[in-house]
Order: structure tokens, then C-alpha cells, then sequence
């Protein structure tokens, strides 16, 4: 079997969710079949600046060719764009005009797809979102695979993307809350898929103390791994904890790993520790007491996968549909959604042991039962062998020329507030239904 | 609560989220619901608006104030643009409308301004005839603001006198306990047994008075000055002992500064949970559960780690979480909400 992944930005240091997540299942799934990879120039997310050379590259034992970026991102056109299809009545010129302002956009990459296309027998598209996975899926029609990574934001009800959806021939969901979001937002439940998410390369020497001797940090601490950002909730997660850390724990602190787009404020018991390597993030996990996830959009959250899978209890964000269902399910994480739920459920955390240890066991158990290495590559390679014998349909294309003109779709952000919500507990039966439709 | 263990499988963490929630719930004391909050405005609000009462011309300033003087609004229907009182221009009009047609559509003008003499008709009735109304609707906004700021006062009263019934409390038993530390020398049992010998002696009945005089006047000078060991030892063990009571975690910083104060010389920890508005039982349910002490109920969640701890080994047991909700009263549902959920 020849596969394709086709990601956004792709390399050994670029480390955003889904394209960790891209190249941990490329790197897998290039033990049972032949991989590539195939992305752009880009290395910023933001700008989509061409950074790589393009042309063929090896990351790993995995060929990556990359395809330049036309442009890159021009923030004030964007946020123009996603004004008015996220605000207002639009049409699906609108919306593909928003898709071409938020890239990347690659003619080359698309081309290259729509040429070789009958070179592999699949494609594996990362992160719906973007342009490359659009035409992409477009492109190469009945090869397509989509691993959507699709969070609760206004994107997810643009009108484009439900043929994508529906016409893909299958698709790989993170979470079972994303899966009821799509199949809520487009009706694609037919299409064949499955609830898999991502494993993660836990190093084998991990040491809590060399984490604690190299920051000299000695107290009992709670930590954030990822981008200190006001989208991922922090300023709420730095309030709070300065709450609690002045009215109810003498000792508890908070370290912060990750780079900052935002003020970290100035507390004794607030440490920022900035972009760590691995080992140093997975001996911060081990020495930590738990991982706290303040982020209301996430498709997945690997680094709380992480956190179980080194036996640490999570506190998320319950305002956060997947992450609350990760808990619920897992039984291993407790959820807030204002500042007495995050005091009583930290408190609880930090004094009630056998509570953690239950917890800790918990998270370890269901990493271990859901998302390690072999239980995901067995559910891709499954899905890909039952799509290899199932016969393709056609994707819907795009309206005429008028069609696509006619400003009569309503604003999206409309459409994704009256998507339902909450956690999907009762989705197992639901997936095996249709994994056997 | 003793057969509530935790075991990794056992462990509901929507049961556990439930818990929580219910003891914010009744930490926040009185909950009312918006009706009740209604009912409670409308009774206000008559009182208001009873013509005997302070402001019984309220709605009559209202009532004579200077109406606004609108121009009269027009009449727009199909025909009004083409409409003529002479009969001879009606029906030439009416010839040539399809070339007028041609020209240009007079449909959308005509409904345009359909539509804005019925909007003109709508605002002239809404600010003519209900403009009473509305000033009436606005009044009653505000007593329902009013009323439910006086709940929130007369919640954080309650709360101020359940925290000042604490530190009394407090304070009481810090003097017992400082009597428990130092106990009066004559009671022990080996100066029982001194005392007859001194008797039989019969030169020794002074030298025991003398002793306790000056330990009684070491004892007074030491609680002056707060600097003896003795005392300092008692408010030690006071320390202790009220360090075996958890903080809630929600804390609340206006109340913690006057428990704070009172607690400052024996450097307790702050009591966070008392800032939640209570009601009335609780300073009740608190006095109780303070002179109980040591048998207050913990948490869901403490309770959990106790008997678990407990039931599962020595060195667990030690590392027992404090009792974090320690002047929470608690109801029977309580009890039975923490039993298993194996």
C-alpha cells in the first residue's frame, strides 16, 4: 500500500497539534506501508512564508516533498474575509475567497496531486481547514482520507466544506465529540470512519527529579504545556490560579511550558519556563502533581493524552465539549467552568491522594487502552483495508458560476451555535453501528 | 462512609463534578430562583406604587409631562403615487404606467414607503399611548435590580454575623484550650497527694498558697505580654488544632480579612469557604459543628480519601486529606450522596 500524507507545514521542528500529529502517523504508518509526505514551504503558521527549500527533503526515513506557498497570509484580509462569513450573509464565492486569504495556497502541491494521484492508493489530508486539504481532497476525489482535527470555531459551518466531508472516503476523528460535531454540521454519518486520535512518543528515561534540579523548582506544582495564548484560555487559567493560590494552597505554583504570545503576570508562585525540549516536558509531567488544560477549543489535546500516559490527572476546561468527554470517559481528569469549580477541583487534586492515585491509574490505563502505538495503527489500517474493497462515490461539486454567487448562506457562526453540545458519552454503540453501515 | 473506597474503576467523575457542584451550591446558601425573585419584586413594587405612599405623584409627573409633537403621518398604498383627484390624469397615468415601467421599477419605492408610514404608525403609537407603560415597565426594572441587591445584602449580613459567631467561638476555645495547656498545678494528682503531707506538717499551709498565687500572677503577666513559653506552647497546639481543619477552597478575601485579624495571633489559617452567602441555620449549623470539632463531616471528596485511606493502609491514612469544607453544614442527603457508587 502506498500512502500520502498531505499536511500543512511538516519537519522535525515544527510542532503545532496537527502536524505533530501528521508526522507521528506518517513515521508509524511507514512501518506497514510505503509514506510520504507531501506539504508546503511554509514552517509559520501564521504567514505561510516560504521557509523550506522546496522539492524533495527526508525527515526521519520519510520522503517529504514540498511545494512553495503562492502567498502568504495577509492578516488584514483575512480577518476581513472571516468577518463577514463568520457575521454576516455570504455566498460560497465568499467562502472560498476566505479559504484562498487563509491558505496555504499551493497550485503546485495541487497540481502534483492531481497528477499522481493514481501513484498512491491513498491520501491522508490534515487539518480541514486549510486550502491545501480542500482542493487537496478535491484533487485527488475518491483517494482521499480526511483526518479533520476540527475544533468548535465559526469555520467549522462554512458551507464549502460539507462536500468535503460527505464526499471524503474516510475519515479519521479525534474525538467522538468532533465526530458528532461534523456529522451534526454536515450529515455525513454514512461516511465510513472511526474515533482513533494520536499516540505519543513517551521517552523511556524520564526523571522527575532532574526536571526539579534543573528549574529548581521544589514545591508541589500544577503544569500548562502548550502555547501561552488567550485563545488557549490562559489569562482566565492565571487569574484563577492567583485566586487560589492566595485564598486557599500555601504552596501549590503553576509552571508554565510553552512559548508566549501574551503577558505572563508577575506572581512568586507563577513560573514561566518557555520552550522545553521533550525530555524536559515529559520530566515536567512526572514531576508534576497535575496538568491543567485551560483551552475551551481543542480537537484532541495530545499533551493531556500525554499527562495520562505518564499517569498525571488532568484539570480542564469542561467549557471544552472533547476535553470534558475525555474526562468523563477516561475517568481520569476533573473538569471546571468557573472559579469554584477550578478551586474545589484543584483542591481536590492537591489534597485528596488516593483520589489522584485513582486518577493517575485511570489515565494510564486508558492511554494505554485507546491511544498506543499498535491500537492506532491497527484502526488506520483497518479503516484503509475496508476502503480498499468498498467501491467510491462521487464528491458533490462546486455551484455554477451564479450559484456560487448567490449570497443567501447564513453566517456561520449562527450555524455552530446551533450545533449540539455538551460530551458524546453515548457514541461507542453509535460508531460500531456505523463502522458496520 | 466507611465502605465509600476509591478504586480506579470505580472512580465516576461526573458523580464526583455533581458533588462538587452540589457543595458550591450550598456553600452560596439561598439560592432564589428568578421567580422568586419576581414575586419577591412585586410585592415591593406595589408598596412603591401605592398612590398613599412616599412617591404617590410618580406617575402623575410622568403622566403631565409635556407631550412631543409629531407631523402627522401619510397613508401609502399601491395606487397613491398614480392617485389624482382628477379622473382624466388617473386614467392617463394609468395608460402610460407600463412605459413608466420601462423606465425604471416604481415597485420597490412604492413598498418602501408602504413599509415606513406602517413603521411611522407603529413608533407614533408606541411613544404616544404606552409611554406610560414603558416609564412603568422601566420602575419595575429597577425595584427587581433593588430587591435583588437587598437578597445579596441580607445574604452577606448573614454571613458577617456566622463568621463573627466563629470567632467568638474561636476565641472561647482558645482560652480552654490555654486552661488545658496550663491546668491549675493543685489539681494534679501529685500535688493531691502533697497537699495532706504538708497539712500533717502543720508549717506548710502557706507555702502552697504562696506557689499558687505566683504561678496565678506568672499566668497573668504571661497573657499580657504574649511572650511565654506556656503561652506560646498553648498557642501552638491551638494551631494545631485548627489546622486540622481544611480550608474550603473557595475562598472569599472580604471575610478572610476580619477572620484574619482575629486569628492573626495564633497565625490560624484564613477560612476562605465564609465569603458564599449562608443562611440563618448556618451560623446555627456552624456553632454545632464547631463545638463538635473533629467530628465534622468532610468532603465528597475528603470523605472519599479518608475511608479510603483508612480502610487501605496505615502509611495512607497518615496522608488523609484535612477536611476542606470543615464549617459546611451538611444535610442527611449528604451522607447518603457519598455512599458508594462502586
Amino acid at each position: 500500500m502506498k500512502l500520502a500524507v498531505v499536511v500543512q507545514r511538516y519537519g522535525s521542528d515544527v510542532n503545532g497539534g496537527a502536524e505533530l500529529h501528521a508526522r507521528y502517523i506518517a513515521e508509524h504508518l511507514a512501518n506497514h506501508a510505503e509514506v510520504e509526505v507531501l506539504t508546503t514551504c511554509a514552517r509559520d503558521y501564521v504567514s505561510w512564508r516560504n521557509e523550506f527549500d522546496p522539492g524533495e527533503d527526508r525527515v526521519g526515513n520519510l520522503l517529504v516533498r514540498r511545494f512553495p506557498v503562492r502567498h502568504p497570509r495577509d492578516p488584514l484580509i483575512f480577518d476581513r474575509w472571516s468577518h463577514r462569513v463568520f457575521e454576516h450573509r455570504h455566498s460560497v464565492a465568499h467562502e472560498l475567497a476566505w479559504l484562498e486569504s487563509e491558505g496555504p495556497t499551493s497550485p503546485q502541491l495541487i497540481r502534483h496531486l492531481r497528477r499522481n494521484a493514481s501513484t498512491y492508493d491513498f491520501f491522508l489530508f490534515f487539518s480541514y481547514r486549510y486550502a491545501h486539504a480542500y482542493h487537496g481532497c478535491r484533487a485527488v476525489g475518491p483517494r482521499a482520507v480526511l483526518v479533520p482535527t476540527a475544533e468548535r470555531d465559526p469555520a467549522i459551518g462554512l458551507s464549502i466544506f460539507g462536500p468535503i466531508f460527505r464526499g471524503v472516503r474516510g475519515i479519521m476523528y479525534n474525538s467522538f465529540e468532533e465526530r458528532a460535531m461534523i456529522h451534526a454540521v454536515a450529515g455525513n454519518s454514512k461516511v465510513r470512519h472511526t474515533v482513533v486520535g494520536v499516540g505519543s512518543e513517551i521517552p523511556s528515561n524520564i526523571d522527575a527529579d532532574r526536571f526539579r534540579q534543573k528549574f529548581d523548582i521544589q514545591q508541589p506544582f500544577i503544569v500548562y504545556i502548550g502555547r501561552l495564548d488567550e485563545n488557549k484560555g490562559c489569562p482566565e487559567l492565571f487569574q484563577f490560579f492567583r485566586n487560589y493560590a492566595s485564598r486557599v494552597s500555601g504552596s501549590l505554583q503553576l509552571v508554565l511550558i510553552g512559548r508566549s504570545i501574551l503577558q505572563i503576570p508577575s506572581h512568586p508562585r507563577i513560573r514561566q519556563l518557555g520552550f522545553v525540549s521533550d525530555q524536559d516536558k515529559f520530566d515536567a509531567l512526572a514531576a508534576a502533581h497535575a496538568l491543567v488544560m485551560p483551552s475551551k477549543f481543542e480537537s484532541l489535546s495530545m499533551v493531556t493524552l500525554e499527562a495520562w500516559a505518564m499517569g498525571r490527572p488532568v484539570l480542564a476546561n469542561g467549557s471544552c465539549d472533547v476535553l470534558q468527554g475525555q474526562c468523563i470517559r477516561s475517568k481520569a481528569g476533573l473538569y471546571y467552568k468557573n472559579y469554584e469549580e477550578f478551586a474545589e477541583t484543584l483542591h481536590a487534586l492537591e489534597t485528596n491522594r488516593p483520589l489522584h492515585t485513582a486518577l493517575s491509574v485511570n489515565g494510564s490505563e486508558y492511554f494505554q487502552r485507546h491511544y498506543s502505538w499498535p491500537v492506532i495503527e491497527r484502526k488506520y489500517l483497518e479503516v484503509l483495508n475496508h476502503l480498499k474493497r468498498e467501491e467510491a462515490q462521487r464528491m458533490e461539486p462546486l455551484p455554477g458560476w451564479f450559484g456560487r454567487r448567490r449570497s443567501n448562506i447564513a453566517p456561520t457562526r449562527k450555524t455552530v451555535d446551533a450545533l449540539p453540545t455538551g460530551p458524546a458519552l453515548k457514541f461507542n454503540r453509535g460508531s460500531r453501528a456505523a463502522r458496520r453501515g | 462512609m466507611a465502605d465509600f473506597a476509591i478504586r480506579s474503576g470505580s472512580i465516576d467523575v461526573e458523580e464526583i463534578m455533581r458533588h462538587i457542584r452540589k457543595r458550591i451550591r450550598d456553600k452560596r446558601g439561598v439560592d432564589y430562583t428568578e421567580q422568586e425573585i419576581r414575586e419577591l419584586a412585586n410585592v415591593k413594587l406595589q408598596r412603591i406604587l401605592d398612590p398613599t405612599g412616599v412617591r404617590s405623584d410618580l406617575l402623575k409627573h410622568f403622566r403631565e409631562r409635556p407631550k412631543t409633537t409629531w407631523p402627522e403621518n401619510y397613508s401609502f398604498e399601491k395606487d397613491t403615487i398614480y392617485a389624482s383627484t382628477r379622473g382624466v390624469v388617473v386614467f392617463v397615468r394609468r395608460l402610460l404606467r407600463p412605459v413608466l415601467k420601462l423606465l425604471f421599477s416604481p415597485n420597490p419605492l412604492i413598498d418602501t414607503l408602504h413599509k415606513q408610514s406602517l413603521i411611522n404608525s407603529h413608533i407614533e403609537a408606541r411613544l404616544g399611548g404606552d409611554h406610560d407603560a414603558l416609564n412603568y415597565e422601566i420602575l419595575n426594572n429597577l425595584v427587581v435590580e433593588i430587591t435583588r441587591l437587598r437578597i445579596e445584602v441580607n445574604n452577606l449580613k448573614m454571613q458577617v454575623q456566622s463568621v463573627n459567631s466563629r470567632l467568638d467561638f474561636d476565641e472561647r476555645r482558645a482560652r480552654a484550650l490555654e486552661g488545658l495547656v496550663n491546668p491549675p498545678v493543685a489539681a494534679t494528682p501529685t500535688e493531691r497527694k502533697a497537699k495532706p503531707d504538708a497539712e500533717e506538717s502543720g508549717d506548710g499551709s502557706s507555702k502552697p498558697r504562696r506557689r499558687r498565687r505566683r504561678r496565678r500572677g506568672t499566668r497573668r503577666r504571661t497573657a499580657q505580654d504574649g511572650e511565654m513559653s506556656q503561652t506560646a506552647e498553648a498557642n501552638t497546639k491551638i494551631v494545631e488544632t485548627e489546622n486540622q481543619e481544611e480550608p474550603s477552597p473557595i475562598a472569599e478575601t472580604a471575610v478572610a480579612g476580619s477572620a484574619q485579624s482575629a486569628e492573626s495571633s495564633t497565625e490560624a489559617p484564613e477560612r476562605p469557604e465564609a465569603a458564599i452567602p449562608r443562611t440563618p441555620a448556618d451560623g446555627a449549623a456552624d456553632t454545632k459543628i464547631a463545638e463538635t470539632e473533629n467530628q465534622e463531616e468532610p468532603s465528597p471528596i475528603a470523605e472519599t480519601a479518608a475511608s479510603a485511606a483508612s480502610a487501605q493502609s496505615a502509611e495512607s491514612s497518615t496522608e488523609a486529606p484535612e477536611h476542606p469544607e470543615a464549617a459546611t453544614p451538611r444535610t442527611p442527603a449528604d451522607g447518603a450522596a457519598d455512599t458508594p457508587e462502586q
